[in-house]
Formats: C-alpha cells, structure tokens, sequence
C-alpha cells in the first residue's frame, strides 16, 4: 500500500514538472533574438506580403498566446509540429532519428563505462589506501577531468589513417548488405566510444569506491567476517549490493547526457546526434526543433529519475518511509 | 559466483566488445568501394535546394550541377554558351534569339526545350520571384520559335544580358508548373530534377550529399560516377580526412593555420585562388536608423578608415593569405574592379586632424571624443562580429587598439548573423557590424548594395546617394563595356570616398586536393569548385582505370586495443590475486 502511494507521489510530481518545463519550453526560445522567417528566407528582396504569407505559412502570424495553446494542444497529443530549416519534415522524424544516432555512440559508451568503473571502483575499495588505490583512482580522476573535444582531437590526430576522421557511416557507399553497413558503423563508432568511456568512467570510480567503503566498514561486515565467510562472499552477497544505491542516483543523471550532453564528442567526430541538431537549430532559430528535442530530453531526463525513485524504493524499503 | 568471477566477467564481457569490434574493423577495412567516387569535404552545406530560396554559395553550388544555365561562366569569368549554344541580337539590341541544343534531358528523361526555358522566364516574372527578378525586370515578352529557339525581347537596353543568362537555372516545366508564389518558396525541391551534369541521389541534413553523374548528360556524361559531399563539425578533422584519404578534395574552406601543414604531404596539393568575396565593416549611416549619430558624418567615417592598417590586417587575421581591400567590386571580378584606387592609407595622425578640424573634441577629457552637436554623444561604438567567424574577434580587437589612439571607444561583440539580421532589420539599431559580400563575376549585385531604394533590403548600412542611384541606372542600361566600366569606376570611387563599407580584405578561395588517385581538378578564379566552378567536377577523373584506393586492412588500432585490454585484464588478475585473503575493514573488530 505504502509503495502505491509512494509511486502514485513521484507519478504525479513528474507529470507537474513535465507540464513547467513544457511552458518554459515554448517562452525560453521565443526571448531569443531574431526571426526564422526572415533566417530562412535571407533574400531581403522578398518582398513584405510574401514574407507575410510565409509567416502565415509557418504558423507565426497568430498571437502568441495562440500559438502557445496549439503547441500544448500538439504537444501533449505527441505532435511535435513541424521544422523551419528542414523545410517542413516533421521534427518527431528528425529528432528521433537523431536520437537514435546519439544513442548508439552514449548508450555504447555508458554501458562500457558503467562495466569499467564498477570494476575498478570495487578493486580500488577493496585494496584503499594501498598504492593501488591511490593508482586507479588518480587515473580515474585524470581522465574524468580531461577534456572531452581534447582527447577526442589528440585521438584523432594520433590515429589519423587508421580509423574514420568523422561520420557515422562513409557517405554514399552502397552496402552489399546489413553486416557490411553494420561493420561501417563500428568502424566510426571505436573511437568516439573509447573517447567518451575514457571520460565517463571515473565518476563511477569515485561514487563506488567511497561508497563501498561506507559499507566495508558497517557492523555486518564485520559480523559476516566473524561467521568465517570467504571474503568474496563478504563482498559479493553483503557489501557490493548495498554500495551499488548512489549508483543509481548517478546512472539516471547521466541519461540525460546521453540524450543531449554528448555535443562535444559529437562535433569533433562530426557524429550526427541529437546534440549538434540542438546546436544548428538554436542557430536557425528553429523552433520546433529546438522545442522538440528539448521536450524529449527533458521527458527521458524525468522518465529516468522517476524509475530511480522507484527502484529506490526496491532496493531500500526505508526510501519510501522517508 | 564470487567476487573475482564478477571482475573477471567485466572483463570479459569489455574483451568481447573491444575484439568484435576490431574484428569486423579489420573485415570492414577491405569492402571501401572506391575508384568513380569524389569524395568531397566541407563545413557547410547547402541551406536548401530550392533555387528561388538558396542563400548560400554551397546552395548555389550544387544547384549549378543539377541545373544548367543559357550560358555560362568560362574558366576567364567570359560569358559562353552552354544550353544556348549560339545567340543573336537585332540591330536595336533588344532582341536576343538563343538556339538551343538538341540532345539536353532532364534526370527524368523527359526532353529540355524552349517551352521549359520560356516557363522558366516567364514563372519567374509572373510570381516576381526575387531570386532572379534582377535577372528579368527588362524582359518584355519571351517567344519559342520551334522545340530549340528562344527568343526574349527587352524594353530596356542592358548591359548585364549575358551575365544575367549565366545566373537563371532553367527548370523543367513538367515539375513546376502550376504552383502559386507561396508554394514555389516553400518548395523542398527534393527530387531537384534538372539537366546538368549530375544529379541528386541523396542529402541526409547533417551529414552528406551524394549525387550520380548524369550519363546522358548532354555534353557528354562526366568522367566519375558519382560525387559525395561530405560535412565535418570541424575543420581539424576535414583536412585530417584529407590527409588520410577519406576525402579527395577539400574545395574552399581550408584554414589558412593548415596549409603549411598540408604542403609537407606529398600526396596534396594547396591551390589558392582569388575568391569573389570581401569582407567588410558595415557602417550604420541611415538618417533615420538608431546607430550612433556621429557616425553619418562622412568624416568621422573617413577617420574611422584612415585608422585601420589592412597589410596588418591581413597577416594577422588571414595569415597573409588575402589583399587588402578597396572598393566593393570584388578584386576578382578583374574585367570591373577598380585598379587605380589605394587602399586608405594608415595614418593615425591625419585620421586625428580630421576629427579635430570637423570638430570632434574630446570636451570632458576622458579619452573619448564627443559630438559637435551633442555634447552627451560619446564617439563609442559596438562591432559585431559573426560569432562562427573567430579570427574576425582579432581584427575587431586590433581595430579597437587603432581607433583608441584616435578617441574612438570601440566595443566588440560576437553575435550569430541571426542576431545581427534583427539588428539591422527593420530598424538599424546596430552601429556596425563586420560582414562579407561574395559577388558575381558581373558586378550589378556588388553595386546595388548601395542602392538608395535597397534600404531595408540588401543595403545593410543605410547609405543614400542619389547621383549614385543615377550611375548605377546608366550603367545596367549601357552596352558598351569601356562605357559602363568607366560608370561603374565612378561608382566604385564614391563608395571609397564616402566610406559606409569599410571594405577589409579580399579573401582568397584556399582549398587542396589529392593528386594521387584523381587528375584533373580545375584551379580558377573563385576556386577548386564554387557556383561558378564546376568545371572541376566535369573535367576530374581517375589517373589510371583501375587505380582505387588501396584497400589496405588496418590493423594497429585493434592491435592497440587489444594489447591494451590484455594489460589491463593481467593487472586486475594480478590485483586480485594479491588482495586475496587480506580484506581490511575499517571497523574495529566488536568488543566484547
């Protein structure tokens, strides 16, 4: 009953904030300078009238307030309007599409990333304050701190004739078939996938590491050592399960990066992703772009932390109490 | 399952992707097709491949392989026939009959002929599509005598006939026919079905545009099968990709930093060629605009000039790689540019008389000269600068240090050209704003920037001048070229003097090729491949049959990647190995 309620609370907090960043969505690109009318159209020679009916065209004739409704309307229906600079492909179309391309590069990255600084984060608490540790994690910190388009330039340039200088795919083959498009996609993917695990491990490092040794240091730790249990069972059965919480909390942030953050590892590997369409809409002023993707940004972001609080809640009976 | 086992399966579980990745890497390496394909590189695609809506050189470029012109732009920037393959002209000069070639077809296979190049003319007229309106306004009536004869009568004389049939694209009538104005701007033009010499196969927005040679291509089918245009986020990694083979030619954009670089290689060639481009500083001088007042006094705007060095300029901000500018005719629009005008000359000194003499003083002492008129009026600009053009930030910073020394507080700003345009349009707030014009080889558009009447249109700073309204009539009307040149050197002379464009330097088009599987890149003024080049990628073809790229497998960064996760799979085992039986807690043990 208690974990009903608790889910129907973070239910009903998450629709409430969807609805905020809707809003804002619509004002904050509207305060923006400029026009995409005249973006589009930069032939001043066009005269007033046909700009009008452009304008009207696009929809950007009505009040705003009208036009605030219909976004509403359209939005919450699932129809996210249409693009201004792609000359009316409709922005559901290109932003998943995109999406998609994002995913493949963050999502690879993420796994790859979360796999490796577990591993190294419960290597580094098991053998801490040893030399090790101070090893692994002054690694972890470097590379955490690095600079994204840095590395990803310096691996470019050291790798240049070996792997792909950019794209996702190499532009107008034909593929003989799906394997041999697929093993092109790899091809471009190495590189800004190593990149990106490089500089997204550490903080999984860090947040396991200290959150392992919390609980290393517990009673029932020690309890479990005094039963005679194998250490890898103390670790493995008792203290790795309880550590992993935070971890949660940290992997449901990160999936908004991997939705919208990945913009610098995406223009240095010219990688077509969500992240550079949000860059070259805010340019053109395109609204329905920029609104979209944000929306479906902003939805992935609550989706994930919603899901957080819920699992919270599984892994720890006391969350929903609080 | 235990503690090392759960390590171990990381590990494992990070081999298998690492080595399935450099497997079907090494696999992957071998299958490039090569051999017929241009591969391209570039860091701005077209807007759209809507003729009437294109606003970029990348737009106009490849609507000139998809479509072709009356005439065209020779390789000496000389009007020649291209669909019209002979032309007359009646004896009052107002008839111009073009005959057409025989065997052009559109992508579709449907015949070009002098009913689509009449549709053509006449659509743009009848919907007053600005696009080419200039290109029409004198154009009476337009005849077909036949499938291959055109004829188009002119209610004006107009010395700009033969340029103007370089610029119209001719369209097939069996697409656009029937569509109102509003339709025709807001047409994707996806299919672009044209006659050219090659044709649309794919654009994904972002990220390539691919197009097929036409091989029934009229004048016969280019050499390569097919061109790819490919976009890079960063110009580090284009002339990477060039180096490294995965594109043949970088066109235009090549940084002025990389070309040092890039003539070590042996396998590169760097062509520089002068561009139809200048940039300028625009000066708001509009009577009516909200800029600083001071700055419609024309000689506050010859001080302003007088105190830019554009030698220093160019090394500094375009690595040498540009002229100083002077007029805004284009210095590679050769036939018309003024030749006899020095750029103004840098003088800080007779730049501080002239403020002085015209009665701008520095009355509270603060560095700053004030208004003769308004004391409260400060001469305090802002520039604003494109903010994806980052060396122009140097040029307006060395400008601020020049004009300090002559009272002239300058601020720079970037902004996106978005930004800039709602400056200017519709009621000139700026006070200047850095910006660059590329031209035709004809030089009309240069001129009718300055036009009384583009106010609020192309004129972006506001300058009016009626006897300069005048010339600018007289010459579009004049046939003769020594005639209308010697108009338009006048024309070219008020500009200077009078000083609402600050032009800064004429750039150069900066582009490099491979030499070692293709042949036959044409260098010309504009550069390797522009809206007026496509000659290049008519001309260009592989230096032997069965020369491709060599498919050579690649193995060292799987090799990297795999000694690397061997390495670190032994250190976690080594690792483990040595914790085993020492678990520390930190907790001491309970005492009881």
């Amino acid at each position: 009953m208690e974990l009903r309620r608790y889910i129907l609370r973070r239910a009903v907090t998450a629709v409430v904030v969807f609805l905020i960043i809707l809003t804002f969505n619509f004002i904050i690109f509207r305060t923006i300078p400029g026009d995409p009318i005249r973006t589009l159209f930069q032939d001043p020679r066009i005269s007033p009238e046909d700009m009008a009916a452009l304008r009207h065209n696009f929809g950007l004739d009505k009040p705003l307030f009208d036009q605030y409704l219909i976004y509403m309307k359209n939005s919450l229906t699932g129809d996210l309007g249409k693009s201004f600079s792609y000359y009316g492909s409709p922005v559901s179309d290109i932003v998943f599409q995109r999406l998609e391309n994002t995913l493949i590069l963050v999502g690879s990255a993420s796994v790859l990333s979360l796999f490796m600084g577990v591993g190294i984060g419960v290597v580094a608490a098991w053998r801490r304050n040893t030399g090790t540790d101070i090893g692994l994690l002054g690694g972890s910190l470097f590379l955490y701190s690095m600079p994204t388009f840095w590395l990803g330039m310096l691996m470019l340039f050291l790798l240049t004739g070996h792997v792909p200088s950019g794209g996702m795919y190499t532009p107008g083959m034909d593929y003989p078939n799906v394997f041999a498009q697929f093993v092109d996609l790899m091809r471009h993917l190495l590189v800004p996938m190593v990149v990106l695990t490089l500089v997204l491990f550490g903080q999984y490092v860090m947040i396991v590491r200290s959150s392992l040794i919390d609980v290393l240091s517990e009673d029932y730790i020690v309890t479990a050592n005094a039963k005679g249990l194998a250490d890898r069972n103390v670790l493995r059965h008792h203290a790795v399960p309880n550590a992993m919480l935070p971890l949660v909390t940290i992997t449901a942030i990160n999936l908004s990066f991997i939705v919208g953050g990945a913009i610098q590892t995406e223009t240095v590997f010219s990688w077509p992703g969500v992240g550079r369409l949000m860059y070259d809409a805010l340019l053109t002023r395109d609204y329905p772009i920029l609104q979209g993707s944000f929306l479906i940004v902003a939805a992935v972001v609550l989706v994930a932390n919603f899901l957080a609080d819920i699992t919270y809640a599984f892994l720890d009976p006391r969350v929903k109490v609080k | 399952m235990n503690m090392r086992k759960s390590i171990a399966a990381v590990v494992v579980c990070a081999v298998m992707v690492f080595s399935s990745v450099g497997i079907v890497g090494v696999l992957a390496a071998g299958s490039v097709p090569s051999g017929g394909i241009l591969k391209i590189g570039w860091l701005q695609e077209q807007d759209t491949l809507n003729p009437f809506v294109t606003n970029t050189v990348q737009g106009r470029m490849t609507q000139k392989l998809v479509y072709d012109t009356l005439l065209e732009w020779n390789k000496t920037l000389v009007p020649s026939p291209s669909l019209a393959t002979s032309w007359t002209t009646s004896a009052d000069g107002k008839n111009w009959t073009y005959n057409l070639v025989q065997n052009a077809t559109f992508g579709d296979g449907i015949a070009l002929t002098a009913a689509d190049v009449k549709f053509t003319f006449d659509m743009i007229k009848n919907l007053e599509l600005s696009a080419f309106i200039d290109q029409v306004k004198f154009i009476s009536t337009v005849t077909t005598s036949g499938d291959y004869q055109v004829t188009m009568t002119y209610s004006q004389l107009s010395g700009t006939i033969q340029s103007d049939m370089c610029l119209v694209p001719i369209l097939p009538q069996h697409v656009w026919t029937g569509m109102n104005k509003t339709q025709v701007l807001a047409a994707t033009n996806e299919e672009a079905v044209g006659s050219g010499p090659f044709q649309l196969v794919s654009w994904t927005k972002g990220t390539s545009v691919v197009m097929d040679a036409n091989k029934d291509y009229w004048r016969g089918a280019p050499h390569i099968d097919r061109v790819v245009f490919t976009m890079y986020a960063n110009s580090e990694a284009m002339v990477n990709a060039l180096r490294s083979g995965e594109i043949d030619i970088i066109p235009k954009e090549l940084p002025p930093t990389s070309i040092s670089v890039l003539n070590q290689d042996s396998n590169v060639k760097v062509a520089t060629n002068v561009d139809l481009y200048y940039r300028e500083i625009s000066i708001n001088c509009w009577a009516d605009g909200q800029g600083n007042p001071t700055l419609r006094d024309v000689k506050v705007r010859q001080a302003l000039s007088m105190a830019v060095d554009k030698p220093t300029l160019v090394d500094l901000v375009q690595l040498g790689s540009a002229e100083p500018g002077t007029t805004i005719v284009q210095k590679a629009a050769s036939a018309w540019w003024d030749s006899s005008i020095d750029p103004w000359p840098f003088n800080i000194s007779r730049a501080n008389k002239l403020l002085n003499d015209s009665g701008y003083i520095d009355v509270d002492d603060d560095g700053v000269r004030e208004s003769p008129t308004d004391h409260n009026i400060e001469m305090a600009y802002t520039l604003l600068v494109l903010q994806r053009w980052p060396e122009e930030m140097r040029a307006g910073q060395q400008i601020q240090t020049w004009w300090s020394q002559i009272g002239v507080k300058l601020t720079v700003q970037s902004a996106d050209a978005n930004t800039i345009n709602s400056y200017v349009y519709p009621d000139y707030k700026q006070d200047m704003f850095l910006w660059g014009y590329s031209g035709q080889p004809d030089p009309n558009f240069s001129l009718l920037i300055m036009l009384s009447n583009q106010v609020g249109d192309w004129n972006d700073c506001g300058y009016q001048n009626a006897s300069y309204d005048a010339l600018y009539d007289q010459q579009a009307k004049t046939v003769d070229v020594s005639q209308r040149k010697t108009i338009i050197n006048q024309m070219q002379e008020i500009i200077y003097n009078d000083c609402p464009y600050i032009v800064l330097y004429y750039t150069t088009a900066k582009g490099a090729y491979r030499i070692d599987t293709f042949t036959g890149f044409v260098n010309m003024p504009t550069g390797l491949l522009s809206d007026v080049n496509r000659f290049t990628l008519r001309e260009v073809h592989l230096i032997s049959a069965e020369s491709t790229t060599p498919s050579s497998t690649d193995y060292l960064p799987w090799a990297v990647a795999i000694v690397a996760i061997i390495v670190a799979v032994a250190a976690i085992l080594m690792l483990m190995r040595r914790g085993k039986g020492k678990v520390e807690t930190k907790a001491e043990p309970p005492k009881t």
